[in-house]
């Protein structure tokens, strides 16, 4: 029997190194895919200036206020800024040329410093392109944050803040809450006289309301290496290409058992006297045996080109490796048994492995998915080989940390094979 | 060597073959002849063991295949329609690879590839990917796979599809080589011409039922008569006449067509010299005579009342 496996294992290692084309595809894409998203996103690090996103600012109020906000926004790190009439963002918006716009009208300054203390709040149009809204977000957060601090200290300084808390305090009914406004206007009109509202007296404060704290970030990964991060996201894009690429390399195998039962291929090897476990078998462990090269070869060039590193396991690498081409194998043989023709089995095949790729976390985090789909990866078998890659490569897991994603490779690759030699021994 | 008896399978509701039965002696040919669909190539699969009988048996030599490893599979080989070869692959590996899962050892492999080349003739192309092959010589190599493991028994199933007349006679050549050194073979075809230059014994199959069988003699031995007649006239009015005073004569069967008539004599030759007699006796001269020897194609015609080609 063993003898039988290693021939028809042999044998289709034979064909995958004659179809030398095929064969540098096989390596190629996976490896030219990795190699670009790593290079677009930088490796990801975060010493990395991020690119700034363009808005286009309508100032019709042009108050000292918006033409202040628009300078303040002109330095923000998140967005640039360019000063346009109203009907060249709408355009620009429209055409898609700039994704999100902010409109200051005529009144907005006064209306907003009113707006601190009591009336209605003063309107900012925002307009967006809908196929760009996550642009929108960032644009929101950079310009809540620079419109706060400036009408906040705009709205309590000097003469037009006292007229303000005036008429707020007058407006005001109930005795009790009269006369605290009262104390509010004394105790306001001498800090401002002090120079405290507008940070003038060297206390520290620049006026106004500011982000009252700063975040310091710092990736939290296995390693003290300064280049930790960068690694850690090159070698979860260089992971979640491999296990793609092997994927669809298993799909290419599944074809070939197709089109060895179209040739008659299938059944002059069922006439001889061999089992239909070891027809399958041996098939299996030719793709098996591909498998691996293939994605030990795409790791091997992120490593060698891109220069990001392990720091868990090796041998649990190796495992996790070794059980993801399995299961890529034993997907592959699940295909050919379930499809009748090529044709009809590729195309469901590639999109069941796109799925399972965008699902399992090969093209971005499963954390960045819903928490249902999250949920539902548990049972997509690219998962727990991302799972297991990322675990040895950048998390520093050990061997025993590993074995939670290698059991349930190994599991899903016995389900696969298990119903492939059911289906084809019956057809 | 070779005993089918009773064989039935069915596909669903379509019962493709039912209650096949023959037997094919030691170092003969056997033919199973049928228009597509007619149930040889379900029957061929029941006897190398690739599908399993709904009822019925194939003994070779006495035994059963028992199991897709049975020992006695290695008696078969087995010519597929299609041609299964891996085409990436050459001659020498795609025989290795087949000699393996036969159980030949490293160095049988080694012999028998050469052997087997240089029956099929391809030994100067052994080293050469199969895809660069014509289709003739992808059929020779077919059958060299087969071959490979020295099967008692060659079963081959529409081995010359889609194949030109030359590349068809040195297949022929090929099996004829095998059959002389002893070898036992069935051989499926829709071709007359094929069954009645190859094989010893002939079974006409339709509907997945055997429906006449025996030597070729004895197959058109069952025709009403053994040879046809066949006189062409300068035009369609004489053959009509033609047509009129042959039919008056009663020496067989007459069928006109354009400017041909056609007798079917019931008797003997003397069959020829009555029809030329009778037609000088009526003035009718005719430009051509044509003797013609019955063929399987009557046969068929005979047992299953439609053409073979149909």
């Amino acid at each position: 029997m063993l003898k039988h496996i290693l021939s028809i294992a042999i044998k289709d290692f034979r064909l995958f190194a004659a179809d030398r084309k095929s064969m540098i595809i096989s390596f190629l894409v996976p490896i030219g895919i990795a190699s670009f998203f790593t290079m677009v996103m930088g490796g990801g690090g975060g010493n990395q200036k991020a690119t700034k996103i363009p808005v286009l600012v309508v100032n019709e109020d042009n108050d000292s206020l918006t033409k202040s906000l628009v300078d303040k926004l002109s330095a923000s790190d998140a967005v640039s800024v360019e000063v346009v009439s109203r009907e060249v963002a709408m355009e620009s918006v429209k055409k898609g040329t700039k994704s999100v716009a902010i409109a200051f009208g005529i009144g907005f300054a006064t209306q907003a410093k009113s707006a601190l203390f009591a009336g209605q709040p003063a309107i900012l149009e925002e307009f967006y392109d809908p196929a760009k809204s996550i642009d929108r977000q960032v644009v929101q957060g950079a310009i809540i944050q620079v419109l706060m601090q400036e009408i906040s200290r705009a709205g309590m300084t000097g003469q037009g803040a006292k007229n303000n808390l005036e008429s707020a305090m007058q407006n005001e009914k109930d005795p009790e809450r009269k006369k605290a406004w009262g104390s509010f206007v004394e105790s306001w009109e001498t800090l401002d006289k002090s120079g405290a509202m507008t940070g003038s007296n060297g206390g520290g404060g620049g006026g106004g309301m500011r982000q009252p704290f700063e975040i310091t970030a710092k990736a939290v990964t296995a390693s003290k290496d300064e280049n930790a991060e960068t690694n850690a996201t090159r070698g979860h894009i260089f992971a979640g290409m491999a296990i793609q690429g092997i994927m669809f390399f298993a799909i290419d195998a599944a074809m070939g058992l197709l089109r060895d039962k179209r040739t008659g291929v299938w059944t002059r090897m069922k006439a001889a006297p061999v089992s239909s476990m070891s027809l399958v078998l041996g098939k299996g462990l030719g793709a098996w045996f591909i498998a691996f090269l293939i994605f030990a070869g795409v790791l091997a060039f992120g490593m060698l080109v891109f220069g990001f590193r392990v720091y868990g396991s090796w041998i649990g690498l190796l495992l996790v490796a070794l059980m993801s081409a399995l299961m890529t194998a034993s997907f592959g043989l699940f295909v050919a048994s379930l499809g009748k023709s090529e044709a009809q089995s590729r195309g469901l095949s590639v999109l069941a492995v796109l799925m399972m790729s965008m699902l399992g976390g090969a093209w971005f985090p499963s954390s960045m998915m819903p928490k249902a789909v999250q949920t539902l990866s548990a049972i997509i078998p690219v998962r727990w080989a991302i799972d297991g890659v990322d675990a040895m490569m950048y998390r520093g897991s050990g061997l025993t940390e590993g074995l939670i994603p290698i059991l349930a490779l190994a599991l899903f690759a016995i389900g696969f094979t298990a119903f492939a030699i059911l289906r084809l021994r019956k057809a | 060597m070779v005993v089918v008896q009773s064989l039935v399978k069915s596909f669903g509701e379509v019962k493709a073959v039912n209650g096949v039965s023959f037997e094919v002696k030691k170092g003969t040919c056997f033919g199973l002849l049928g228009p597509n669909g007619a149930g040889k190539s379900t029957t061929i699969s029941m006897i190398v063991g690739t599908l399993v009988p709904d009822s019925g048996s194939v003994t070779i030599s006495g035994q059963n295949i028992e199991g897709e490893t049975d020992p006695m599979r290695r008696k078969i080989g087995y010519v597929p329609q299609e041609l299964a070869l891996f085409e990436d692959l050459n001659c020498v590996q795609n025989l290795s690879f087949f000699g393996s899962l036969y159980g030949l050892t490293k160095s049988d492999i080694e012999t028998r590839t050469q052997v087997v080349l240089s029956i099929v003739g391809l030994t100067d192309r052994s080293k050469e990917p199969v895809k660069n092959f014509s289709g003739g010589m992808k059929r020779r190599l077919n059958i060299a796979v087969a071959l490979v493991h020295s099967p008692e028994l060659l079963v081959l199933d529409e081995p010359t599809v889609g194949v030109d007349p030359q590349s068809r006679n040195a297949i022929f050549d090929v099996l004829e080589r095998l059959k002389a050194e002893g070898m036992t073979l069935i051989y499926t075809s829709h071709y007359m011409e094929e069954v009645e230059r190859m094989c010893d014994q002939i079974a006409i199959v339709d509907h997945g039922k055997v429906m006449i069988g025996g030597t070729l003699e004895d197959l058109l031995g069952s025709l009403p008569s053994r040879f046809r007649l066949r006189f062409t006239f300068l035009d369609e009015d004489l053959a009509n006449q033609a047509e009129s005073v042959l039919s008056v004569a009663k020496l067989g069967k007459v069928f006109r067509k354009d400017n041909n008539v056609e007798i079917l004599p019931e008797s003997n030759a003397q069959a020829i010299v009555d029809s030329v007699n009778v037609l000088q006796r009526a003035g009718l001269a005719f430009d051509d005579l044509l003797v013609e020897r019955g063929t399987l194609e009557e046969v068929f015609l005979q047992s299953t009342g439609r053409s073979l080609r149909d």
